[in-house]
């Protein structure tokens, strides 16, 4: 799911800065008397509504992120939790030492793919910011 | 409501078919011409017809072998003259004015002739209606407007597709490409901003070693003077102390002091000599790294910087696409100077222009099309409804109904309620079919009209069938001109009335 997401975002965000790129050389040939002010209203005007799509596109899959972000922090929360309380366990001699090894190891490899995950959201977001 | 045609009407021909001249009086009633074959019947309804409808080509209506022909009606106390003239190139044309009911459609609707209109339709199997009720209805005007109207959107439309506006339709396109030689150049400065920072770094660095190494070479040259000035310190003190031994007793005990102060003197000039040997040479090697460094710097200072040619190449190679790129997209948006219809005009303004002058015209289109809905919708109830009121007082056996439906095709339902195409009829029952459909014509666009001709169609009837119909038009129209054939008489028409 999050590679999708991530596709698409990286996808939408490199649009976007074309788009934007694009209404600066306009800009350009516009202040150069390389394009008539119509012309410039014509191309600008569309690119505009390239940008306001991409804009919104945008603004909705970081609003999804952030959600799916404050999952897996809360999800990470969680698992540093069960750790936490099976080492307690554990001390206590309350689990067989290969129960102890075969969670642990599960809880560990989870909380690593979800931090893993979180900071890849992370860092696409502060991309964008 | 119906005008007062309750008139006589005379009607005279000259030159019209095989008519060389006739005089014929038309009665309110019913009139019918009789006359033998080829001898003139159908050119006299020709004839008459020209006056009221340009329907007939007046090529149509002239003798074959005359330049000249006419038509004269008197009726309502006016004579009508109608002239057919026969041009150099071969052509017939006609002149003069109509009779002041005329109307083009009154051929459609009021004139049964075999060869033309809805029998020869009807006859020939055919059973759309559409074209006919647009006639009548005028709702051909409606779809012609409409479809000129479309020709000139898909003419407009076909011009913004053609190569003219192909440039500029390429601009986005020619936008992205300048975009991406921006984004290039970027790109290439930056690598070149970057060369010349560390180069820079570099040369700044060894400016740096190459101070410190002075820095230490001085601090060893003083270091060097001050031994030097010590080891003359000394050598002046051994002399000054030998002088005093020169002046005291050698057996004196301050001899003894003096010669053992000339001896510590010896031994520290022999120390502060090693010593300044020592640091000569290390002040040599200072100095020969002190070289080195400095023509490490020049050598830096005079250094190509690596790369940097390669890349300000490919800058002035992209500032080169990038005028290019820029004088294209000044050219795609413009038409050319000697473009003969748009001249150095913008073209955006022209395209904008011709959009507005597309969405006006689909706007006409879309008006007329419904007004052509409406009034062809319109036609087709009240024709229906004409239909099956002549249907049902005509009384006529083995139907059950007529009427077109909405795509205006012709329908005939025998009174079993089967549905029999307009083919299989008999001659009868299509002739039947079509004077039907002429009276609900008539009766539903040309109410005022006085006339209604049947050319020669009496032949598919019985005397019966043939008078019932013709009675029952009678009481719809106040002329009814029937022709008939006969084999007795002149060979001219003649005239026989029934009121």
């Amino acid at each position: 799911m999050l590679s999708s997401w991530k596709n698409t975002f990286d996808v939408v965000h490199s649009e976007l800065e074309l788009a934007k790129r694009k209404k600066q050389a306009l800009d350009e040939l516009l202040a150069k008397n390389r394009m008539s002010q119509p012309t410039y209203e014509h191309l600008v005007g569309s690119l505009n509504e390239n940008i306001d799509d991409f804009e919104s596109h945008l603004k909705l899959l970081m609003q999804k992120m952030t959600e799916r972000a404050d999952e897996l922090e809360n999800q990470a929360e969680l698992l540093k939790l069960f750790l936490v309380s099976l080492e307690m366990r554990n001390i206590a001699k309350e689990l067989k030492q290969e129960t102890y090894d075969k969670n642990k190891q599960a809880f560990e490899l989870g909380l690593k793919a979800t931090e893993d995950e979180l900071a890849e959201i992370k860092g696409a977001i502060t991309k964008v910011i | 409501m119906q005008r007062d045609t309750r008139q006589r009407l005379v009607l005279d021909l000259k030159n019209v078919g095989p008519l060389k001249q006739i005089q014929l009086e038309i009665k309110p009633g019913i009139n019918i011409i009789r006359a033998p074959n080829a001898s003139g019947k159908t050119s006299l309804i020709r004839g008459f017809t020209s006056m009221f409808s340009d329907q007939v080509p007046p090529a149509h209506i002239l003798a074959l072998d005359e330049v000249q022909g006419r038509v004269t009606v008197q009726y309502g106390g006016k004579s009508y003259v109608k002239s057919f003239r026969r041009t150099p190139s071969g052509s017939v044309v006609a002149s003069g004015p109509m009779l002041p009911f005329a109307d083009h459609r009154a051929f459609d609707a009021c004139v049964a002739m075999a060869e033309t209109g809805v029998v020869h339709k009807i006859t020939g199997g055919g059973s759309i209606f559409r074209e006919y009720l647009e006639n009548l209805s005028y709702g051909k005007y409606y779809s012609t407007v409409s479809s000129v109207a479309q020709e000139i959107v898909n003419e407009l439309s076909r011009e913004l597709a053609s190569q003219r506006f192909e440039r500029f339709e390429s601009l986005p396109l020619l936008v992205t490409e300048l975009t991406n030689l921006y984004l290039r150049r970027e790109q290439a400065e930056a690598r070149i901003a970057g060369l010349r920072s560390s180069h820079e770094s570099e040369v700044q660095d060894a400016t740096k070693k190459k101070g410190d190494k002075k820095a230490e070479l001085t601090r060893q040259e003083a270091m060097l003077s001050e031994l030097r000035k010590e080891l003359n310190n000394e050598k002046e003190k051994e002399q000054q102390l030998k002088s005093f031994l020169e002046l005291t007793d050698d057996s004196a005990k301050v001899a003894a002091q003096i010669k053992n102060g000339i001896s510590d003197s010896k031994r520290r000039q022999e120390k502060t000599q090693k010593e300044l040997s020592k640091e000569s040479r290390r002040l040599a090697g200072i100095k020969a790294e002190f070289e080195k460094l400095e023509r490490q710097y020049q050598d830096k200072l005079s250094e190509k910087v690596k790369g940097l040619n390669t890349l300000e190449t490919e800058l002035q190679r992209l500032n080169k696409a990038i005028i290019l790129k820029e004088e294209a997209i000044q050219q795609a948006e413009k038409f050319p100077e000697d473009d003969p219809k748009y001249g150095g005009q913008l073209v955006v303004e022209v395209r904008k222009e011709t959009m507005r002058k597309i969405e006006w015209l689909n706007k006409v289109n879309e008006y007329f099309q419904e007004k052509y809905m409406r009034r062809m919708t319109s036609a087709k109830i009240r024709f229906n409804r004409n239909i099956n009121r002549a249907f049902r007082e005509l009384e006529l056996k083995g139907f059950e109904n007529v009427f077109l439906d909405q795509n205006f095709g012709l329908h005939v339902v025998r009174e079993n309620g089967v549905r029999q195409p307009i083919e299989t009829l008999s001659a009868s029952e299509k002739l039947t079919v079509s004077l039907i459909l002429m009276l609900a014509a008539k009766e539903t666009f040309l109410p005022d009209f006085p006339f209604f001709i049947l050319d020669e169609l009496t032949l598919s009837y019985d005397p019966s069938r043939f008078k019932h119909v013709v009675n029952y038009v009678r009481q719809r129209v106040p002329y009814v001109i029937v022709t008939s054939l006969t084999s007795e008489g002149t060979g001219k028409p003649t005239v026989t009335y029934e009121v």
